[in-house]
């Protein structure tokens, strides 16, 4: 178990590096798609009906495309999304009141909610749209640039800072976290049960706050040492092209509609 | 030249790491601070570069208090962590190079051009678009120095610059050390490393029981074994050898070139 954990926190850590360094993208302004990226977002999330986020969900891929970022990747979080959105939406069908039909399963009988298939699926168009948005916003802009464009939206230097710092280390603290459970797992000499196995993943908890805590303190203090002027390095401005713009007006289109359409 | 004087420092909880501790470094000249694990070592390089405050005592640099010349003093000190991880931040190597710069220098262009000397210089050019936790500890070290080099600083704290590093690395941090000597900074290192302390120090201070003992000639300290057992460490191993053989020669070489220098001194006398 030991092993699969880390096996998972090892991928995990790799992805979000992934994510960190590997977007050379210059598709979008990145101020631009992380607001167009918020907005629709926001317009799938909130939205009641179908129209606003199936038309979202239909322009993620064709975002990807154009942008020529990894459509296979992307597509797995969108499959898993969906499949976990379906999962904790289904028992809306039974649960929610509304027009019934009876459906007999042998001696079971099924009664099933009109309404609560309507719920279940505008959940899960709401939920698969939002997730495939984003998501497709972060594979196009990488996470790096994403914290540029959140300081071209002029947010508080603190707030990226502590954004930037985060993304950079939290692979650095999982990887710490996997040699943590290594150094426990490589002393369990004989064959172990769940419950043994368990508090000694849990110690690891622990172990990863003091560290972090006393890593942060450190970091702290060697970013206070390089720091001579009060005000943080800026990013460097970004050119605004008719992509850009072309993204701009379709975002506004669409959060309009589904602002209209309530 | 930076003066730390009667220095007391106690972290949260109590515990007094500091208890008087000083230390003196001139321009042109490598000061090293030896100690026990856990003495301080750490704590007063940090207090030297006005990151931590002292409950009592003071820094001075270029005899002024460094509290009331902060930040701007940052940009004439330069310290680098003893643990590489806690020093690099940045998402590449290239924007940790740039950090400082890019608060001191008016264009990109600056930037991009004195990132790229500083590269050349710690042969770094090939990693500039690596994420710094992807390099091997010897890489690390050289981004380090070269993030705080980058800058200038005219005083340089070094945190056990060697620990974990081949014999190769260790040549390499040695020769930057020197050059620094020679382009009149101040160097401070903090470290375990008797060897390479025995080849850059000009002076020894022993930080022992939260005090400094010392700040005399480093040949004087290193030949000490009553010294240095005061910071758990042993003299360097040409002395060890010189003395298991009873060997006498004068000066007290404490590494192969001093010893290779007076034995090739004609009428060395044994």
């Amino acid at each position: 178990m030991g092993s699969i954990t880390s096996s998972f926190l090892e991928e995990l850590a790799e992805t979000i590096n992934a994510l960190n360094h590997e977007s050379n993208s210059n598709f979008f302004n990145p101020s631009i798609a992380i607001l167009s990226a918020l907005l629709l977002t926001g317009s799938a999330s909130f939205s009641s009906g179908f129209k606003t986020p199936l038309l979202i969900l239909c322009l993620s891929p064709l975002l990807m495309l154009l942008a020529r970022s990894r459509i296979y990747s992307w597509l797995k979080i969108v499959a898993i999304t969906a499949l976990w959105a379906i999962t904790v939406s289904t028992p809306l069908i039974f649960t929610s009141s509304g027009s019934l039909a009876n459906i007999a399963l042998g001696p079971v009988e099924l009664r099933i909610s009109l309404e609560g298939f309507y719920l279940m699926a505008t959940f899960t168009v709401r939920v698969v749209a939002a997730a495939a948005v984003f998501t497709a916003f972060i594979f196009i802009l990488g996470w790096r640039r994403m914290v540029d464009g959140l300081r071209g939206l002029k947010m508080p230097e603190v707030a990226t800072s502590l954004i930037s710092l985060s993304i950079i280390y939290i692979p650095y603290l999982i990887r710490e976290m996997v040699k943590m459970l290594s150094a426990r797992e490589v002393r369990i000499v004989r064959k172990t049960g769940f419950r043994e196995l368990w508090y000694v993943l849990a110690s690891v908890v622990g172990d990863l706050m003091l560290r972090s805590y006393e890593h942060a303190w450190r970091l702290e203090k060697a970013i206070k040492a390089r720091s001579i002027n009060p005000n943080s390095p800026k990013a460097g401005g970004c050119r605004v092209w008719i992509n850009d713009l072309i993204l701009l007006i379709l975002t506004f289109c669409i959060t309009m509609l589904g602002f209209l359409s309530g | 030249m930076l003066r730390v004087e009667n220095v007391y420092f106690s972290y949260p909880g109590g515990v007094e790491v500091l208890k008087g501790a000083s230390l003196t470094a001139n321009r042109g000249e490598v000061v090293a601070v030896i100690g026990p694990n856990g003495s301080g070592k750490t704590t007063l390089l940090m207090i030297a570069a006005g990151l931590l405050e002292p409950s009592r005592g003071l820094v001075l640099l270029d005899g002024k208090p460094l509290r009331k010349q902060l930040p701007e003093a940052r940009r004439r000190i330069g310290l680098v962590f003893q643990d590489p991880d806690d020093q690099l931040f940045n998402p590449t190597v290239y924007d940790e190079i740039a950090f400082t710069l890019r608060q001191i220098l008016p264009t990109k262009e600056d930037v991009d051009g004195r990132v790229l000397e500083v590269a050349g210089r710690f042969k770094l050019e090939n990693v500039l678009d690596k994420p710094p936790y992807k390099l091997s500890i010897g890489e690390k070290r050289r981004v380090t120095l070269a993030s705080i080099l980058a800058y200038d600083p005219e005083v340089l704290l070094l945190d056990e610059p060697t620990a974990n590093l081949s014999s190769r690395y260790v040549e390499e941090i040695e020769e930057i050390v020197l050059d620094a000597k020679k382009s009149y900074k101040t160097v401070t290192v903090a470290s375990h490393d008797v060897e390479f302390i025995a080849r850059v120090a000009d002076r020894i201070y022993i930080l022992n029981n939260g005090t400094t003992v010392g700040g005399l000639n480093a040949k004087s300290i290193l030949a000490d074994e009553s010294l240095l057992a005061l910071a758990d460490m042993k003299p360097p191993l040409v002395l060890q050898a010189l003395r298991l053989l009873k060997i006498n020669l004068e000066g007290n070489p404490l590494t192969i070139k001093d010893l290779l220098e007076t034995v090739e001194k004609p009428g060395t006398s044994q």
